[in-house]
């Protein structure tokens, strides 16, 4: 259904041609907790986008969120966001949330961007971090 | 069938046929250059406005003098030049395919303007041609798709499920401003205003693509029944008789 490993040639951590700051891309594994986990989010402060999942991620249709520049930066264990650690994202749940009930992260990605010159779409690069299963 | 030429000789024929022989070639595609000729300015202009507001670019557009003689019949060599007349040559050509560039885009694009993601439609900038509305404007044109509107009658993309029509709605918006081709403009009625106000999820992309060339038109009156006319956040009211008269137009998606 989804790709289930990094795409072939990731850059290392910080690579120099990607060098916008980095940002999460987190996939659920329905639309409804796709909009439940952006009413939790910008509800803890975090001003998240939700838009269709990038055609690198897959060829069916839905949405997930996408969040600010900088997020995405630190290593995997220290990634924070929005007072939550990502790993506890990654592999387990979004507790406290709105209904009460969890959401499941389906996957987690890294998204490096630059702007291109004279093109107005950014280039982005899509790597998988979270537990491959 | 690249390069192949039609030739149009409508010197000495009255307005508007001109245009209307230049409309005829241009719906017939049998070639993709038309080269046009016309004796008068004003009917060179009317050639020129018509061709660029159908989505061609004009690649030349020159007058020619010819020297008039007394006496010329049959190849006999002329004996006295009474003077010169001149005509003028309009050389259109035709689109076969519609694309949104900027003027940094075509000045920078590195292939070329013959990229996989565009086809091998050559760009107007490396054609030397002419986009709409300037007679002097460099290489590399806004191009919008020539006469595309979509129409936005609600903030939400299908019926069914509200809270879904809205999500396909934001979605649509957002794969629209990073589409290639984008309308030439997008009008805003009833619910579908509340997409271009202040707080909408959906204003950062609408202002993308104003950015980028995009027209946005929303309903004056709708704008005053729902209570919104002050928190208008992109593009500009409108009223129906504009709005009529580009629906009228034809080549609408409406949603």
């Amino acid at each position: 259904m989804r790709a289930s490993s990094a795409r072939p040639g990731a850059p290392p951590a910080r690579s120099p041609l990607y060098s916008d700051p980095a940002r999460l891309l987190v996939t659920f594994r329905s639309s409804h907790e796709v909009l439940r986990a952006e009413k939790y989010l910008k509800l803890r402060g975090l001003p998240v986008e939700l838009i269709p999942v990038p055609r690198e991620i897959t060829s069916e249709c839905g949405f997930c969120i996408l969040t600010p520049p900088g997020t995405g930066e630190a290593e995997e264990s220290g990634h924070i966001v929005a007072g939550m650690s990502i790993p506890a994202i990654a592999h387990g749940s979004l507790s406290g949330s709105p209904e009460g009930t969890a959401i499941r992260v389906e996957s987690l990605w890294r998204v490096r961007e630059r702007a291109v010159v004279g093109r107005h779409r950014k280039e982005r690069l899509y790597e998988r971090i979270d537990e491959v299963h | 069938m690249s390069g192949s030429t039609k030739y149009i000789d409508a010197r000495g024929l009255p307005c508007p046929r001109p245009v209307v022989l230049l409309r005829d070639a241009i719906s017939a595609g049998e070639a993709d250059i038309l080269e046009i000729l016309v004796d008068t300015e004003a009917a060179r202009e009317n050639v020129r406005r018509f061709a660029v507001h159908s989505g061609c670019s004009i690649l030349l557009s020159e007058s020619v003098a010819e020297a008039v003689a007394e006496g010329m019949s049959h190849g006999e060599t002329p004996e006295k030049v009474i003077g010169r007349r001149s005509h003028y040559r309009v050389r259109i050509g035709i689109r076969t395919e519609r694309e949104t560039k900027t003027h940094a885009e075509s000045e920078q694009d590195s292939s070329g303007g013959a990229s996989t993601d565009r086809g091998t439609v050559p760009d107007t900038g490396r054609w030397g041609g002419e986009g709409p509305g300037s007679a002097t404007e460099p290489h590399g044109t806004v191009l919008p798709v020539v006469g595309s509107t979509v129409l936005l009658s609600s903030d939400e993309m299908g019926r069914g499920s509200e809270e879904l029509g809205r999500l396909l709605m934001r979605g649509f918006l957002y794969a629209l401003s990073e589409n290639d081709i984008i309308p030439k403009r997008i009008i805003a009625m009833n619910s579908g205003i509340r997409l271009a106000i202040a707080g909408s999820e959906s204003l950062v992309n609408l202002q993308k693509l104003a950015g980028r060339g995009v027209e946005i038109l929303v309903c004056g009156t709708c704008l005053e029944y729902l209570g919104l006319a002050s928190r208008l956040a992109v593009g500009r009211v409108s009223n129906m008789y504009e709005i009529a008269g580009f629906l009228a137009e034809g080549r609408t998606l409406s949603l």
